[in-house]
């Protein structure tokens, strides 16, 4: 369970604020997609989560734990696929593991046919196209099995087929493992396939604006992008994010 | 294109110099020869060469010595600067206190005190090897501070969810990356290493290169002082170049600066 308690936070004590007094709680196997106009702190809500940085005010819980102890069952994905450039494929995927002082080489390479990155073991990452790297980002956090995977527009690299192969896979691991997903994405069709509950935030400071159920059946598949209520939950967080985007402005020129 | 290109892409790159630098010699040696230039001015390179000769063992006895000593305070100096520059990007503080010294002390002409070193060491090897290691030292913390606080911040990041140890991120991450920072400085030291022992052998010495030219100065021996002055330029390449062979290699996985 990953839980935002009154949560406010600000770079440093002069600047405004960037995420003000939000609460939110993703329970244990919830698919969550967050969406918002840009600023409105997506990322410093998995920051937040990740222990990377610590709430101004409120309180930030993991599992009932402070997001530093729960680290060995949480999974970071960042916007940047963030690859050693002196280490090979391989080496970057066991690089968690690594430092667990684990090595397990059958799951290794489950992971990486999971990213359809066999072959690529011994390549350097400056070898790779951008979409490949953000791969292997991918197989490096879900190594270690975790049971909480944040995700920063993961796929935002990548190009229409790999991303949708890539969606369809993330929810077949998600149902396998029961992972808790709290997944940042400016692509509303993306959250729509992916979530359980988009949670809309607006900027300036980021809060929830909108919290939306996604009642569409699992698994999803192709025909799903094509139905008339995927259609509908797509349309409502369209409007949802619109609305939020127009209120981030309306304050933004009140404050002004 | 030229139908001459492929021809000449066979050609070694090394030749263009060396062809360049045999010209030069020749114009050297005819210029010499004309203008009947005394040989205690400027000897022709045949002068030179039958010095080299006449003299080699004994100066490449002198030249194997100076390369020990430059080895050996090259490796103490970057060393002991290696362990200095890794306390430095770890404890800030000590960093915040030290480290605008030693930018400071960069800047004092070192060999200064190659007089010194002799006074308080004697002119035997160990003053030599101090004198090339104290050179070596302080572009070596500073490039080791460097590079090792040179992380990207996301990598950074990436190793604290992973809850890695602080040994774990110096050991997987800072070290790797700041290989390309350690090479630039190694490869620095590789040139200075060897003017130091030479500086430190003309300050007072009873073997090493810098003291056949010392001698050969005294004598106005001029053939031999530039003998000893060509030996001496080829172990500074030399050992500049072996340092660089190393980072070339290295280079394939950490990159070059």
């Amino acid at each position: 369970m990953v839980r935002f308690e009154a949560i406010s936070w600000k770079p440093s004590s002069g600047e405004p604020a960037i995420i003000n007094n939000l609460s939110m709680e993703v329970p244990d196997g919830q698919f969550c997609c967050v969406v918002g106009p840009s600023g409105a702190g997506k990322t410093s809500l998995l920051r937040l989560a990740a222990g990377l940085v610590a709430p101004t005010s409120g309180r930030m819980l993991i599992n009932g734990s402070q997001p530093e102890d729960a680290r060995p069952t949480v999974s970071y994905v960042f916007q940047q696929p963030v690859l050693f450039p002196w280490r090979t494929v391989l080496e970057n995927v066991q690089l968690p593991l690594e430092i667990r002082g684990e090595d397990i080489k059958g799951r290794i390479d489950e992971y990486l046919d999971l990213v359809r990155l066999r072959g690529t073991e011994s390549k350097f990452p400056r070898e790779l196209s951008g979409g490949m790297q953000s791969r292997v980002a991918i197989a490096r956090a879900l190594i270690t099995d975790p049971k909480i995977l944040l995700m920063d527009e993961p796929f935002a690299d990548l190009d229409e087929i790999n991303r949708e192969h890539l969606n369809v896979e993330l929810q077949r691991i998600w149902m396998a493992k029961q992972l808790t997903m709290l997944f940042v994405t400016h692509d509303l069709a993306e959250a729509v396939f992916l979530a359980d509950r988009i949670v809309v935030l607006s900027a300036k400071p980021g809060r929830v604006f909108a919290d939306i159920a996604v009642p569409l059946a699992r698994p999803r598949t192709d025909d799903t992008i094509d139905s008339p209520a995927f259609e509908s939950v797509l349309r409502e967080v369209r409007h949802a994010l619109r609305a939020a985007t127009k209120a981030s402005q309306t304050e933004e020129q009140a404050l002004s | 294109m030229s139908r001459h290109t492929p021809s000449a892409a066979k050609v070694p790159q090394a030749i263009y110099p060396l062809a360049a630098g045999l010209a030069l010699l020749m114009v050297w040696q005819a210029l010499v020869t004309w203008l009947d230039v005394p040989r205690y001015l400027l000897p022709s390179p045949v002068d030179i060469a039958s010095a080299l000769g006449a003299r080699f063992q004994d100066i490449l006895g002198d030249t194997l010595i100076t390369l020990l000593e430059a080895v050996a305070g090259f490796t103490v100096g970057s060393t002991s600067a290696f362990f200095v520059g890794v306390i430095f990007a770890h404890f800030h503080r000590f960093e915040r206190a030290f480290s605008p010294l030693f930018v400071a002390l960069q800047a004092v002409p070192l060999i200064a005190i190659a007089p010194l070193l002799i006074v308080w060491m004697g002119n035997g090897y160990a003053s030599k090897v101090t004198m090339a290691a104290l050179i070596c030292f302080f572009p070596m913390v500073i490039a080791t501070a460097a590079g090792l606080s040179k992380a990207p911040r996301d990598s950074e990041e990436l190793m604290t969810v992973l809850n890695s140890t602080v040994w774990q991120r110096f050991l997987l991450l800072r070290l790797p990356q700041s290989v390309p920072f350690l090479m630039a400085g190694l490869k620095v030291n590789a040139s200075y290493a060897v003017i130091g022992a030479i500086v430190s052998e003309l300050a007072g010495a009873g073997r090493g290169i810098g003291y056949q030219i010392l001698m050969a100065s005294y004598k106005t021996d001029t053939p031999v002082l530039f003998a000893a002055i060509f030996m001496a330029a080829i172990t500074g390449i030399g050992f500049f170049k072996v340092v660089e062979a190393f980072e070339r290699r290295l280079a394939v996985r950490y990159g070059s600066k």
